[in-house]
């Protein structure tokens, strides 16, 4: 089973993610932020990671930036944000985000992109 | 469903309740000002909210009823019953609105067209009722709303005329009647943009491309071109009149922003049975007719359906009688009813194009619609997103990501990364043997320490790739043969491109989130409360063994104290449970602000600090409402936009503070812009103007005293009326809403420099401490906050000027009012033995004001009940209180009663 | 570069947003001789169609993308105009 970790301060945004993915067949693993992401994914790689911008203490740049850095596997990340400017896209890729998507993220636009990223084939 | 969203409609509810009673309460007093106001208030509120949100239709409406309040309120337009039903309909739409949000989440794309009809209605008010007001406001004509709305059978004649129609290509016309004929319904869609629509970041000529169920489309202007020097390239003229197959429904959703631009037409598919080419009137023409009319009555379908195959193969193509034949094979093939062959092959016969419009005719033209072979037209078009074209972008994507990956320090892992992205995708586009490729290049670019060779593979993979990618695309194109504007019924799929889409609400339940910590200290005092009662049978025993009456005092004090501290520890645990962070309010500003200044057009960047700071539920609740005033009127009316900003040697982008602290036991908010603050001279002129003082004081206040004039109730300086902040509503509405949780606010402005607003307000409201007085035999409490101090006052000492009562106290004027006047009972205050009356020195506003009383008595904490049920409504109550004797003390809200 | 003027043919490369709307009404104004390249082009805000429509500008060629060439080309004069030959395909297999 594919393990996903959901990075984002807002709890509702979390379940909101979480329930799409479940339903889908996911692990899902949920971090408030980046700190306690990173110490998640040191732990243990995940497949893929959902990571919002804004949140506390470390934010999705910085925990990118971190986790490239980090001697692990290195897997697949998407950035989710509500900016929607081509500059946000430059500055996620820069950090190391493997795709960009602008908040709200419907489900089959969340599955449509998280599919090819773990490497399924799309039916 | 979201707190935010939750917070939203449970507000809206209130909102319009109380709109609901206002107007009811209006029916019966037309000219009671402060109902109407706070009538307008409401609505003007629900309508900002909204628009925090994606709810156009919601936003519509209540704009529609703003709008007609407001002529109201400045009496361009008198109040009557009619007003009122229609305003009342629009709520309850609003309050549909409202449940259809809490229970799916969003709002059905079939509440467009209710929505502009209702606001057509509301708006027809002020075009019918009010010649005198040459301001009307924009008015969206109401024939065009009702139009969109009508898609009743006997709107059928108002089918384009056949020289419209004829701008469409037969085939594309012939495959429209062959889809009518598969059961799906044809509408002929007039889309007339805003002519301001660019500015709004609109692309009118995307939306209608992307119109699902588009067979063709054309674009036409609405008025002759001026020559090109006076041509305003960004006033958009353009018309997009589009066919097609589609469901209401689909409709409505595509076009939900902007419902009140279309004209739509159902389309009869007879409608489009017309033949071109030329050579109109023949003799083989007439000849072939009437001998088919005669085949056609005799019930020979299938001799007239041979004698039309033999005559098309000898007419030429392009000849008119040649697109009439294959017309008429269409609706033989179709089993088209009886009638419309008939009409076809008399306007044959005739030479004339066949008039389906023609009266006699319009039952034919009704069952002449092709019957569904099977009886469901509404079945939609699968509309799930590629997913091979999404995992095509995102290999594209990576190319953006190498590129920027040379520029980092940890370059290893986005290599890494990168490439599992491009094996991936690889793999679910069903290509794992180019993997291997990846691998090679991942570790020549991590031998080189350069993203180049990763970037060159997926540059290969995408050149390779170009024809196949584009096949699917090329295929779905080419679909249905004929059309020249080929539909493929994708507007979902992607980012959201030309404005954003919050269809998708977060599911979720209405909870308050408690710190663990704060839980587990409640549980540990119950603990100690159920040791502390387990003493007491002890005491008891004690007691009837017959223990001196002093020891069991003694003890019993003793116990009391324990059980006291438990009390009010778990009184204090209660409160903190009941701490709110202030980012519950402040999380809604970071787009607002986004949202709002690029309405405007004005660059600003939000600060916010402090959003961790705790205050009482109910405080902060209180706190939203202002506070989104407060930071709509700085986006509106205080920043200026980049170009004057720039010209005032200020940088673009403007600057809006947002903090929050505690100090003592309040909570400080302050707002702070670096706007272009407010000209005290401004608001001199505008008070004068709006009657609020005369001109002699106005030059008499200092500056300060000018610019709190904003505070005043009907004051706005705002001119222009828009979507967001509007007129009217202000400033003064703030400062109510804070004195309601004993707030305050404060303005400090300097020109061109800025403008702060300081709110202060209790962190806690839950307890409160209260003075009990008497007044006529009575006992009252009085919120010992606005309690300023307790005198007593020779009644020689008060003075009458000018009707009311005044003393001097050391050395200012201070005016009074006693309590049963303010109550409205009879008796005259009672003095002491001193002949002193006893005088409750209270603040109010920025003034004292004594209050007469019979009698202090002393003070006391109380847990404050509001009054429910018909006490409701009570005015000057802040509620009810239950004494440590049993009595209930009502205490008494002297901010309204003053 | 969406939109690129080279001597008094414009152009039309991917998308052309609402920005070059200006641009181009001034190129017109400046340009008599003007004419449209769309080859290239994928999608044109319409700002700068009705800048085009009002000069009743020449098109050198259409959209290689075919479904936006049909929309724009009832809209613009052609120095030499082009057959659709599906309908006569069509009309063979109707007869």
């Amino acid at each position: 089973m594919k393990r996903i970790l959901i990075i984002d301060d807002a709890a509702t945004v979390r379940l909101y993610h979480r329930q799409i993915l479940e339903k889908a067949g996911y692990l899902v693993e949920e971090a408030f932020n980046g700190l306690e992401a990173l110490e998640k994914a040191l732990q243990a790689p995940f497949d893929l990671y959902l990571v919002d911008i804004n949140t506390p203490k470390l934010d999705g740049f910085g925990f990118l930036r971190e986790l490239r850095s980090q001697p692990i596997t290195q897997t697949p990340a998407i950035m989710i944000s509500t900016m929607a400017e081509e500059r946000d896209r430059q500055q996620a890729a820069a950090a190391g985000a493997n795709d960009y998507l602008v908040k709200p993220v419907r489900p089959e636009q969340l599955l449509a992109h998280v599919r090819p990223l773990l490497g399924e084939v799309s039916t | 469903m979201n707190p935010l969203l939750t917070q939203f409609l449970s507000e809206a509810r209130d909102f319009l309740q109380s709109i609901a009673e206002k107007l009811m309460q209006l029916e019966s007093a037309p000219n009671d000002n402060e109902a109407m106001n706070e009538l307008f208030r409401a609505v003007h509120t629900l309508k900002g909210n909204s628009g925090l949100f994606d709810f156009p239709e919601m936003t519509r409406v209540l704009h529609a009823g703003e709008d007609l309040l407001d002529a109201v309120r400045e009496e361009r337009l008198a109040y009557s019953r009619a007003l009122a039903d229609q305003l009342l309909d629009a709520m309850d739409f609003v309050g549909m609105l409202c449940d259809e949000i809490e229970s799916r989440g969003a709002i059905g794309a079939q509440h467009a067209s209710v929505g502009a009809e209702l606001a057509a209605a509301l708006r027809e008010f002020m075009t019918s009722d009010s010649d005198s007001a040459p301001d009307a406001a924009p008015a969206a004509p109401a024939d065009l709303a009702r139009a969109v709305a009508s898609n009743t059978p006997d709107s059928i004649f108002l089918a384009p005329p056949a020289e419209e129609l004829l701008a469409i290509p037969e085939d594309i016309r012939r495959a429209a009647w062959q889809r009518a004929h598969d059961g799906a319904s044809l509408y002929w869609l007039c889309y007339t943009p805003d002519e301001q629509c660019f500015f709004q970041g609109e692309d009118p000529f995307f939306l209608a491309q992307q119109t699902p169920g588009l067979l063709w489309g054309r674009i036409t202007a609405r008025e002759a071109w001026p020559p090109l020097a006076e041509l305003d390239a960004y006033r958009c003229l353009l018309r997009f009149d589009l066919l097609l197959a589609i469901t209401r429904a689909e409709i409505d959703q595509h076009f939900r922003y902007v419902p009140e631009q279309l004209t739509l037409t159902p389309l009869p598919a007879l409608a489009l049975v017309l033949p071109v080419g030329d050579g109109k009137d023949s003799a083989e023409g007439e000849d072939f007719a009437s001998a088919a009319l005669h085949q056609l009555e005799t019930g020979s379908l299938d001799a007239l359906r041979h004698a039309t195959t033999v005559m098309l193969e000898l007419a030429s193509p392009q000849r008119w009688l040649a697109s009439a034949l294959r017309w008429l094979l269409l609706l033989l093939d179709t089993h088209a009813a009886r009638g419309a062959v008939r009409l076809l092959l008399e306007s044959i016969r005739d030479g004339a194009t066949p008039d389906w419009r023609q009266s006699g005719t319009a039952d034919a033209a009704a069952q002449a619609t092709p019957a569904p072979p099977h009886g469901d037209p509404d079945t939609p078009a699968a509309l799930l997103p590629r997913a091979n074209e999404v995992a095509w972008e995102i290999l594209a994507w990576q190319g953006e990501v190498l590129a920027q990956a040379s520029r980092v320090a940890a370059l290893p892992g986005h290599l890494h990364a990168a490439a599992t992205t491009l094996r991936n995708c690889l793999r679910a586009l069903g290509r794992p043997d180019d993997t291997r490729r990846v691998d090679e290049a991942l570790n020549e670019a991590l031998a080189t320490s350069s993203a180049a060779p990763l970037a060159a593979c997926l540059q290969r993979f995408l050149a390779e790739a170009g024809a196949t990618a584009a096949a699917p695309v090329a295929a779905t194109a080419a679909a249905p043969a004929s059309s020249p504007v080929a539909t493929t019924a994708s507007d979902g799929e992607g980012e959201p491109r030309f404005g954003r889409r919050a269809d998708d609400l977060l599911p979720g339940s209405r909870t308050l989130k408690v710190d663990q910590a704060k839980i587990d200290r409640l549980m540990n005092l119950i603990g100690e409360m159920v040791v502390a009662k387990n003493a007491l049978p002890y005491l008891a025993a004690r007691a009837e063994s017959g223990s001196s009456a002093r020891e069991m005092a003694r003890e019993i004090k003793a116990q009391h104290a324990v059980i006291n501290r438990i009390a009010e520890e778990m009184h204090d645990a209660i409160m903190q449970v009941r701490m709110l962070p202030v980012s519950f309010v402040f999380q809604r500003f970071p787009r607002l602000v986004r949202d709002i200044s690029r309405k405007l057009g004005k660059e600003v960047s939000l600060v916010v600090e402090g959003e961790d700071t705790e205050a009482d539920k109910n405080v902060i609740e209180a706190l939203a409402d202002p506070l989104v005033h407060i930071v709509r009127n700085s986006l509106d009316h205080g920043l200026e936009n980049p170009q004057e900003r720039i010209a005032a040697g200020k940088a673009a982008a403007g600057r809006i503070a947002l903090t929050a602290r505690q100090e003592a036991d309040r909570v400080l908010i302050e707002v702070r812009d670096d706007g272009r603050g407010i000209d005290p001279a401004h608001i001199r002129r505008k008070a004068v103007e709006k009657g609020i003082i005369d001109a002699d004081t106005a030059h008499r206040i200092s500056d300060q005293e000018a610019i709190n004039l904003v505070f005043a109730a009907g004051f706005s300086t705002a001119e222009q009326v828009s979507d967001l902040s509007g007129r009217g509503v202000g400033m003064d509405v703030v400062r109510d809403a804070l004195e309601k949780v004993s707030g305050t606010v404060t303005l400090e402005s300097e020109v061109g420099v800025g403008t702060c607003l300081r709110l202060s307000l209790p962190l806690s409201m839950a307890v409160n401490q209260v003075m009990v007085i008497e007044s006529d035999g009575q006992a009252f409490g009085v919120a010992m906050d606005c309690v300023v101090e307790t005198v007593r006052l020779p009644r020689s000492s008060v003075h009458t000027i000018k009707d009311s009562l005044a003393a001097v106290l050391r050395g200012r004027i201070v005016p009074l009012r006693p309590l049963n006047t303010l109550l409205g009972i009879e008796a005259p205050p009672l003095c002491n033995e001193a002949d002193e009356l006893a005088v409750l020195i209270v603040r109010h506003g920025s003034d004292n004001v004594g209050v007469i009383v019979d009698d202090f008595r002393q003070t006391c904490d109380v847990i404050l009940k509001p009054l429910d049920g018909i006490l409701d409504a009570l005015p000057g109550y802040s509620g009810s209180a239950l004494m440590g004797d049993g009595s209930v003390l009502l205490v008494l809200n002297l901010k309204e009663l003053i | 570069m969406a939109l690129q003027f080279v001597d008094s043919c414009a152009h039309f490369v991917d998308t052309v947003g609402v920005e070059e709307a200006e641009v181009l009404l001034d190129w017109l104004q400046k340009t008599p001789d003007a004419v449209i390249d769309f080859g290239p082009c994928t999608h044109v805000h319409p700002a700068n169609l009705q800048v085009l429509m009002a000069a009743n500008a020449s098109v050198r060629a259409w959209p290689a993308e075919t479904r936006l060439a049909d929309w724009l080309r009832p809209l613009f004069p052609t120095p030499e105009p082009t057959v659709a030959p599906a309908p006569k395909r069509k009309r063979r297999k109707a007869a």
